[in-house]
């Protein structure tokens, strides 16, 4: 009930607002005119993923240091991406807020080896703006990645894998969707756009679902359904600072876990 | 013995058909072929070969929206096009109009050969780039650029025409301009393979590190295969420049195109460096790989014309005749 009423609001508030992708951080553009639709359905993306469950696994991803300022994107080579940013483009790969650090990868480990049913529902991965939305997720292997093209402009996505297969696929026209998965477990799966060489997103294919990404402020939050009580490991991932490792306890079905970056 | 510039230009073999409007058609598709390679090469300087995933449509139309990287892909597909359609123009037109059966089966040789270029290019797309469908696709763009060099060449009046040089010079010169040519071919391909093998920055200083080493502190794959192009670099000057002085010590009237050659060459060692001083920038890099293909296909040109030399007139510069023996005879 809190998780609908949670994704209610932020499509709602995406709706008033217009302007979330920015908000969120998920790139920088002082005008973005990216279509409201698009952002919502981003917004509910990112939502479902950091939504807080009766039984999880929650904390805080801290960053120690200045956010350092990203370098202006030259997107003048696509007009329509140049227009959606009419005061130009930067693609931080530091960003977050209140002392927070977005984008950090945070998955379980040392959890039941058991053969974990991938869920039904896909992950959403957009590509509006000229830019992916998230930047960073995660699949438990098998899961659809439900790939779609909200802009009025053409994309081919491109996933560079190391174990699984890689494929590449043009996306010409707005709103065109088409449905991946990858079978094998493997980490930070560079997705690419040929097209736009700035768009870059990280895709983590999972045996497990104990896994969460960041939101903009830092927070997470990791379901721990069917995980038994115990001392868990932790492996936090971010694609400039690094790998971290730590522990965490879980009684009853919760635990805590907050980690510090440092630039 | 009359001496060589003395000599009347010997008159053209009757029978053989060297229209002008066609010899000029071929070296237009001979510059256009060197534009197309220059075009190709900057769809891999910019990493774009992948940003048009599917082959022979773009994007499923004829013409997509040049936006991004499609531009440069898009581009090069556009180019080779119409490169295609010139020689699909030119072979036709020599089927119909030369004489020669050895020069009509040239022209359709060079259409078969642009044919499997474009072949090459699909699968190159379709397959994610593997290097050696990438590399072939690369060494056959320059394999074509010297067959429709020798295309042209064949309509000149130069070729149809006696040869009235000492043959035992051009014996000597053609011999220095076959090492080059084949030393140039060698590390054309030493150059697609270190390309396709993302190995152009392996060695990321030129020509010596800080500390004046050759090589960097670790020794791998990616440096070795950098070092046999950086390497064999030296090998390809000695012997082309060892060839411009044969040509223009003993065949004065090549001199021009020797010197031509000299000149690439030596601008060539330049963009060389300078690809590595500005680490890849992807117009030089470009102008690096076309220019390179420009020496091969001068080089080419140049022996062909010391060859030609050797045979006593245009009939015997057909395969079957011992031009060599000839020459020996002369002598």
């Amino acid at each position: 009930m809190l998780r609908n009423t949670t994704l209610v609001f932020s499509f709602v508030t995406a709706l008033a607002c217009g302007d979330s992708l920015a908000a969120e951080g998920l790139f920088s553009s002082s005008e973005s005119n990216v279509p409201v639709v698009a952002v919502a359905a981003a917004v509910v993306a990112n939502a479902s993923e950091t939504a807080p469950t009766a039984g999880a696994v929650t904390g805080e991803i801290k960053l120690k240091g200045e956010i350092p300022a990203a370098p202006p994107v030259d997107i003048s080579s696509d007009p329509i991406c140049a227009g959606l940013h009419a005061d130009g483009m930067e693609m931080p790969t530091v960003r977050g807020a209140d002392g927070g650090l977005a984008d950090v990868f945070i998955q379980l480990t040392g959890v039941p080896d058991e053969r974990y049913k991938a869920p039904d529902e896909a992950v959403v991965l957009d590509q509006v703006g000229c830019s992916y939305v998230p930047h960073v997720f995660g699949i438990v292997k098998k899961q659809d990645i439900l790939i779609r093209n909200s802009d009025d402009t053409l994309h081919n996505i491109h996933p560079t894998p190391k174990v699984n297969r890689e494929f590449n696929v043009g996306m010409p026209t707005k709103g065109m969707e088409i449905t991946k998965t990858f079978k094998k477990p493997e980490e930070a799966i560079v997705f690419k756009c040929d097209v736009h060489i700035w768009m870059k997103a990280f895709c983590f294919v999972m045996e497990h679902p104990y896994f969460a990404v960041t939101d903009g402020s830092g927070d997470f939050s990791i379901s721990t359904a069917d995980l038994p009580d115990g001392e868990y490991g932790v492996t936090t991932w971010h694609e400039t600072l690094g790998s971290k490792e730590g522990k965490v306890t879980v009684k009853d079905g919760k635990g805590t876990f907050d980690l510090t970056y440092e630039l | 013995m009359t001496p060589l510039r003395d000599r009347a230009p010997a008159p053209a073999l009757p029978g053989v058909v060297a229209s002008p409007a066609r010899r000029k058609f071929g070296f237009v598709l001979f510059g256009a072929t060197l534009f197309l390679i220059f075009v190709g090469a900057e769809v891999k300087s910019r990493h774009a070969g992948l940003s048009v995933p599917d082959w022979p449509l773009s994007y499923g139309q004829v013409w997509p929206k040049m936006v991004g990287d499609v531009f440069y892909e898009h581009g090069h597909r556009t180019v080779a096009s119409a490169v295609g359609l010139l020689t699909l123009i030119l072979a036709i037109w020599t089927a119909r109009t030369d004489s020669r059966m050895w020069v009509r089966n040239l022209g359709w040789v060079a259409l078969l050969a642009v044919i499997l270029q474009g072949v090459l290019g699909g699968l190159t797309v379709l397959n994610l780039l593997p290097t050696p469908v990438s590399a072939t696709h690369a060494t056959l763009a320059q394999v074509f650029l010297c067959l429709v060099g020798w295309l042209a060449y064949t309509g000149t009046k130069e070729w149809n025409s006696p040869a009235s040089t000492d043959p035992v010079s051009a014996r000597v010169a053609f011999r220095a301009c076959a090492f080059a040519l084949i030393a140039v071919f060698i590390q054309l391909l030493f150059g697609a393979w270190m390309r396709h093998s993302e190995a152009g920055l392996a060695v990321p200083f030129f020509p010596t590190s800080e500390s004046g080493s050759l090589l960097p502190q670790t020794v791998d794959e990616l440096v070795v295969i950098h070092m046999l192009h950086r390497g064999f670099a030296v090998i390809v000057l000695v012997l082309v420049l060892r060839a411009v002085a044969s040509v223009a010590r003993r065949l004065p009237e090549f001199g021009l195109h020797a010197t031509l050659i000299a000149s690439l060459v030596l601008i060539q060692v330049m963009l060389g460096a300078l690809v590595i001083w500005e680490e890849k920038s992807p117009i030089i890099t470009s102008i690096h790989v076309m220019n390179g293909a420009a020496v091969l296909a001068f080089t080419w040109l140049l022996t062909l014309r010391t060859w030609r030399c050797l045979a006593p007139s245009p009939t015997s510069r057909v395969i079957g005749v011992d031009a060599n023996r000839h020459a020996m005879e002369q002598a």
